[in-house]
C-alpha cells in the first residue's frame, strides 16, 4: 500500500508488479532498509532543481509543490554512475528545469526523500531504471 | 560464466539413494556450490559436533540445521544481495554417493540447486587450473562472477555485537562520504580489478573508490611494527603454493565489513588463496581471522572472471550529495555529534 509522502502532492498508483520485483527479501540492520520504507511505495512530481552526477548515487533534487503552494526538495536517488551509464542514461537525461515523476520506495519517516525505480520524463517517456533498487551504500 | 555447471541440473536430484544418511555422515567441511539462475556461487559448509546435537555453518556463520524422517537435511541460508537486502534460502537436500544435493528454496519457491561435496573431494564441483605455476598469469583486467553466498550473520563477540549495534549505516558509512570502506569491502565490490605484476610484488588496482593491494612476492616478512601500520588496504605478502597464490595481510586500520557495518579490527589477520579454475575464472577464497569481533574465522569465496575488455574508470566519487541529503533531511547536527564513534 503507498503511503501519501506528507505534504506533497503525489500520485497514487497501483504498483505490485514492482513490489514482485524484489522477490522476498527480509529486512534487518542494513543501510538500504533504514534509509527507504520498502513497504511503502509511493510517487512524487515535480521539477528538478539539481542534478548531482558523480559516485556513490546520483542524485537529483526535485522542488515538489506542497499544498499550501509552497515547495520542498526531495531527495530521488538512483545508483552508481556505471549503473546510470549502463542503462543508457547520460548527465543530460535529466536537466535542470525538467518536470519528472518518479515512483520508488519512501524515505523512513517521512523524510522527503525516494528511491527511484519509474521515472516519466518531460518528453513522456518512462524509463524503468533498474529491475530492483540498490542500497545507499554499494 | 562457468558453461561446465550449467550441465549440473535437476538430473542429480534424481539421484538414487545408496544408503540411509546418519548425522555423523555430514561432520567436516565442504565446499558448497549453490547455482541459481545463470550463476554458481561457492561457499564453505561445515557440521560440528556440540553437546546438542550437530552443528552447521556457512562460511563461518551459524545456520539452521534440521534433519527429516526421510534421510533429508535442510540448512536455512541467510545472505544478502548486492543491494544489502537480506534474504532467506532453504538449502533441502541429500546425501547420496559422498555428496549432498537438492534444491534451493526462497519463500516456498524453487529458485535452484545446490552440491556439496567434502572438502578433500572438492575437485568433483571445482577443479582447478592445471597449469604449472610458472605459467600462472594472473595480470590483466578481470570483473566480478560471484560474491559468494553472502552469508550475513555470524557470531559476534560482545565486543563485535557492540560494534555493531552502534553503527547507522545512513550516517556511519564511510563510502557515503567517498572514503574506502577497507580490503574485505574492495574485494567485495561491484566494479573491475586489475592486476599488474611488477618487479617485487603484484598490484592489484580496484575501480572501486580508486583502492589498490600491493601484494609483496620477494619473501619478505611483515615489518616488525605491521599491526601499527592502520590503512585501509594492509600489508600485503604472498607467496606460491602449488597452483595458488596465498596472500596474508596484517596492518588494517579498523574498518567495515559491508555496509551494514559489520567490523573488523586493527589486529584483524586476512588470508586470501587465489587460483584460478580449468575455467579459466580466478577464486579469492577469504578468511578473517578477528577474534576481537568474531567467534570463529569469516570465510567468502568470491570469484572473478577475465575481462580484457573492461574499462578501469575514474571512480568520480563526491560527498556532495551526502551531505546535501542531511541538509535536506534536517540530519546534518545528528551528523557531527556521531564523530566520536564514526570510523
Amino acid at each position: 500500500m503507498a503511503q501519501m509522502p506528507r505534504n506533497a502532492r503525489w500520485v497514487a498508483a497501483s504498483l505490485t508488479a514492482i513490489g514482485t520485483l524484489l522477490g522476498s527479501p527480509l529486512y534487518a540492520h542494513h543501510g538500504y532498509a533504514l534509509s527507504y520504507d520498502t513497504d511503502n511505495i509511493g510517487t512524487i512530481e515535480g521539477v528538478v532543481e539539481d542534478v548531482f552526477w558523480s559516485n556513490p548515487h546520483v542524485q537529483y533534487y526535485v522542488a515538489v509543490e506542497q499544498e499550501d503552494g509552497s515547495t520542498e526538495t526531495w531527495i530521488v536517488e538512483t545508483h552508481n554512475l556505471r549503473m546510470l551509464q549502463n542503462a543508457g542514461w547520460t548527465r543530460d537525461t535529466i536537466e535542470v528545469g525538467d518536470t519528472i515523476k518518479v515512483t520508488g520506495y519512501l524515505g523512513r519517516e517521512g523524510r522527503p526523500r525516494i528511491a527511484g525505480m519509474t521515472f516519466e520524463l518531460e518528453d513522456g517517456s518512462v524509463h524503468e531504471l533498474f529491475g530492483e533498487v540498490k542500497s545507499s551504500s554499494e | 560464466m562457468n558453461r561446465r555447471f550449467a550441465r549440473f541440473g535437476l538430473g542429480l536430484l534424481a539421484a538414487p539413494l545408496i544408503a540411509a544418511a546418519g548425522p555423523e555422515d555430514f561432520e567436516g567441511e565442504w565446499l558448497l556450490a549453490l547455482e541459481r539462475a545463470a550463476t554458481i556461487d561457492f561457499g564453505t559448509l561445515e557440521f560440528e559436533p556440540s553437546p546438542e546435537g550437530l552443528r552447521a555453518y556457512i562460511d563461518g556463520g551459524p545456520v539452521d540445521l534440521r534433519f527429516g524422517e526421510d534421510d533429508s537435511v535442510t540448512v536455512t541460508l541467510d545472505w544478502s544481495d548486492s543491494g544489502d537486502r537480506l534474504h532467506e534460502s532453504l538449502l533441502e537436500g541429500r546425501l547420496s554417493d559422498g555428496m549432498i544435493t537438492g534444491r534451493i528454496l526462497e519463500a516456498g519457491d524453487q529458485v535452484g540447486t545446490w552440491r556439496a561435496v567434502p572438502e578433500k573431494d572438492r575437485a568433483r564441483i571445482l577443479k582447478e587450473s592445471a597449469l604449472p605455476p610458472g605459467l600462472i598469469d594472473l595480470s590483466g583486467t578481470w570483473s566480478v562472477g560471484s560474491r559468494g553466498t553472502h552469508k550475513d550473520s555470524f557470531d559476534l563477540t560482545e565486543a563485535g555485537r557492540a560494534a555493531d549495534d552502534a553503527y547507522d549505516p545512513t550516517l556511519d558509512d564511510p563510502h557515503l562520504r567517498c572514503v574506502s570502506g577497507g580490503l574485505i569491502r574492495m574485494l567485495d565490490g561491484p566494479f573491475p580489478i586489475e592486476i599488474i605484476p611488477r618487479k617485487d610484488h603484484l598490484l592489484v588496482l580496484f575501480q572501486y573508490f580508486e583502492e589498490q593491494q600491493r601484494i609483496y612476492m620477494d619473501g619478505r616478512s611483515f615489518p616488525e611494527d605491521v599491526d601499527s601500520l592502520q590503512s585501509a588496504m594492509g600489508y600485503s605478502i604472498g607467496r606460491w603454493e602449488g597452483p595458488t597464490l596465498v596472500v596474508e595481510t596484517r596492518g588494517l586500520s579498523e574498518a567495515l565489513w559491508d555496509s551494514r557495518g559489520m567490523p573488523t579490527s586493527a589486529d584483524a589477520r586476512v588470508t586470501q588463496r587465489l587460483y584460478l579454475d580449468e575455467s579459466g575464472n580466478l577464486h579469492n577464497e577469504i578468511t578473517l581471522v578477528d577474534p576481537q569481533n568474531y567467534k570463529r574465522p569469516v570465510l567468502r569465496h568470491a570469484y572473478w572472471t577475465y575481462d580484457p575488455d573492461a574499462e578501469q574508470q575514474e571512480y568520480d566519487c563526491d560527498p556532495h550529495s551526502f551531505y546535501r541529503s542531511l541538509d535536506i533531511e534536517g540530519r546534518l547536527e545528528e551528523y557531527w555529534g556521531r564523530s566520536r564513534t564514526r570510523r
